[in-house]
C-alpha cells in the first residue's frame, strides 16, 4: 500500500520495520498458535497460584519518549497475546526529581541500556 | 484531526434534542447526545479512512463501520476522526497525508501511537471520550504519553469488524481490538456498558453473545499483584516512582498487595512479533526493500531479533 501510494516510509515505520520479520508458512503458523497456548497456560498458573484479582504493572519502561524513539512494546503486547483486559491509569507527570540515573541500573543487556539512556533526553516542562 | 464534520454533528445534536422534546417520557439512550471522537480507521460515509496512507486519500467511504453505527444507535454524536501512524503499526502518529500529531504537553516528545490523535485530542479536552484500537499497545501507549485513561478490552466485546486495516484479511493471530480512551475510568466503563446495552454481536458477528462487561466486585478482600519490570527493559525513574506511589496508596487502603516477578516473557514476545508479520507485511509495505531499510536503522531489539 505504501508502494501503491508512491510515498516514502516515515521514520517510525522504517525503524519499527515489521516487514523484516519473515512471513509464516502454515506449519509456522500452527507453531505460533501452540506457542501462544503455552504462554496462556503459564500465565494462567501465575494468576491462579498467586490468587490474583488484578496485576499492577507498568505499561512501558518509559514515559513519552523523544520523537520516533518509542520502540518498546513488550510491556503492552503481552496482554494482546494473552487477550487479557488492560487499562491505563494515569499517575501524573514527570517531575524534576525524576532525573535520569546511571546506566548501570539497566541490567537486561544492550537493548535495555539503549532504551534506558533515552531518559536523559526528556526534560520535564511545567 | 483527520476528518472534521462539526456541521453534521451539530445537526445530529439538534435532531436528538428534538427527539427528546417530542418524546419527553421515553428514556434516553445510554450515549444520548454524547460527542465521541473516532480513530481514523473507523468508517464514516462521505469521508476518507486513509489510515495515514496516500493510496487511500480522496476515496470516501460509503458505509459506517459497525462500531460507528452502534455508537450512533446508542445516541452518540460523531464529530471528527483522529490521526494515526503510516501503517498504524508504530508508536508515532506521523504520516505523509496529515503529518505528525504533536504531544500537547511538550512538542519535543511523542504523542504515542497508533491512536495518537485520540490521545492528544483527549489530553487537550477536545474530546472526553474517544475510540482507539489496540493490537500491540495502540490504545495504551498514547494513553501513557498523554496522561489519560485507556482500556484495551478482551477480544469479542467491542465491534472491530470492517474498520480500515492494512493487514491481509484472515491473518489475525493476535487480533486488534477497539476500546475507549477517556478522561476518567467512569467514562471507559460507560462506553463498555453501552456495548452491553447495544448487544455488540448484532453489529459484529465475531463478538460474544454475552454481556460480559461487569465491574461489580465479586468480593471485597482484593488481592493485587505488583510486578516492577518485565525482565527485558528497566523502567525509567519516573515510572518506578509512579509504581511505588501506587503501591503505597494501595497498601494504605488495605489492599493485599503481593510483590511478584513476571514469568519469562521472551518466547511470548517473539511469538507476538511473528504473529504481527504472518504475511511478511506484504500488504502494508514491500518486503523486498525491507532488508536495506533495516540495515539503516540503529535500534536494537531483543525479542524482535529473535522473531527475525
Amino acid at each position: 500500500l505504501i508502494k501503491q501510494g508512491e510515498e516514502p516510509e516515515v521514520e517510525s515505520v522504517k525503524r519499527t520495520n515489521l516487514a523484516s520479520i519473515p512471513g509464516a508458512t502454515l506449519k509456522d503458523y500452527f507453531e505460533l498458535n501452540a506457542a501462544r497456548r503455552r504462554t496462556q497456560a503459564a500465565f494462567q498458573q501465575f494468576w491462579l497460584q498467586n490468587r490474583l484479582d488484578a496485576l499492577l504493572y507498568p505499561p512501558a519502561p518509559t514515559t513519552a519518549t523523544p520523537l520516533d524513539e518509542w520502540s518498546v512494546i513488550t510491556y503492552t503486547m503481552l496482554w494482546n497475546l494473552l487477550d487479557y483486559p488492560a487499562v491505563i491509569i494515569p499517575t501524573g507527570r514527570v517531575c524534576d526529581s525524576d532525573s535520569a540515573d546511571g546506566i548501570e541500573n539497566a541490567t537486561f543487556g544492550p537493548h535495555d541500556e539503549k532504551n534506558y539512556s533515552l531518559c536523559k533526553s526528556i526534560s520535564p516542562k511545567s | 484531526l483527520t476528518e472534521i464534520f462539526f456541521d453534521k454533528a451539530i445537526r445530529r445534536a439538534e435532531e436528538l434534542d428534538a427527539e427528546q422534546a417530542s418524546n419527553p417520557n421515553v428514556p434516553l439512550r445510554p450515549l444520548h447526545g454524547l460527542p465521541i471522537s473516532l480513530k481514523d480507521s473507523h468508517k464514516i460515509p462521505g469521508y476518507d479512512s486513509t489510515v495515514g496512507l496516500i493510496c487511500f486519500a480522496n476515496k470516501p467511504e460509503t458505509v459506517y463501520s459497525p462500531l460507528a453505527q452502534l455508537l450512533l444507535d446508542q445516541g452518540a454524536v460523531l464529530y471528527c476522526k483522529t490521526n494515526v501512524p503510516q501503517t498504524m503499526m508504530t508508536a508515532d502518529s506521523d504520516n505523509n497525508v496529515f503529518g505528525r500529531t504533536l504531544n500537547p504537553a511538550n512538542v519535543n516528545i511523542t504523542a504515542g501511537g497508533s491512536s495518537g490523535g485520540e490521545g492528544a485530542l483527549i489530553a487537550m479536552r477536545g474530546s472526553v471520550l474517544g475510540v482507539g484500537t489496540d493490537i500491540a499497545g495502540s490504545i495504551r501507549i498514547p494513553s501513557v504519553c498523554n496522561g489519560i485513561y485507556g482500556l484495551r478490552p478482551s477480544v469479542g466485546l467491542v465491534p472491530d469488524a470492517d474498520n480500515k486495516d492494512v493487514v491481509a484479511p484472515g491473518t489475525d493471530g493476535v487480533a486488534p481490538v477497539a476500546g475507549p480512551m477517556a478522561i476518567s475510568l467512569r467514562s471507559c466503563d460507560l462506553f463498555m456498558k453501552a456495548m452491553n446495552a447495544a448487544e455488540a454481536w448484532k453489529y459484529d458477528g465475531s463478538c460474544l453473545h454475552l454481556n460480559r462487561w461487569d465491574t461489580r466486585l465479586k468480593h471485597t478482600n482484593l488481592r493485587i499483584g505488583i510486578a516492577r519490570n518485565d525482565g527485558m527493559y528497566t523502567p525509567w525513574p519516573p515510572v518506578r516512582r509512579a509504581m511505588e506511589e501506587a503501591a503505597t496508596k494501595l497498601r494504605a487502603s488495605g489492599i493485599d498487595l503481593v510483590e511478584l516477578e513476571m514469568p519469562d516473557i521472551s518466547e511470548a514476545v517473539s511469538t507476538t512479533y511473528r504473529m504481527y508479520s504472518v504475511d511478511g507485511c506484504e500488504v502494508s509495505t514491500i518486503s523486498q526493500t525491507a532488508e536495506s531499510i533495516y540495515t539503516d536503522t540503529i535500534r536494537v531489539y531483543s525479542g524482535f531479533d529473535q522473531a527475525r
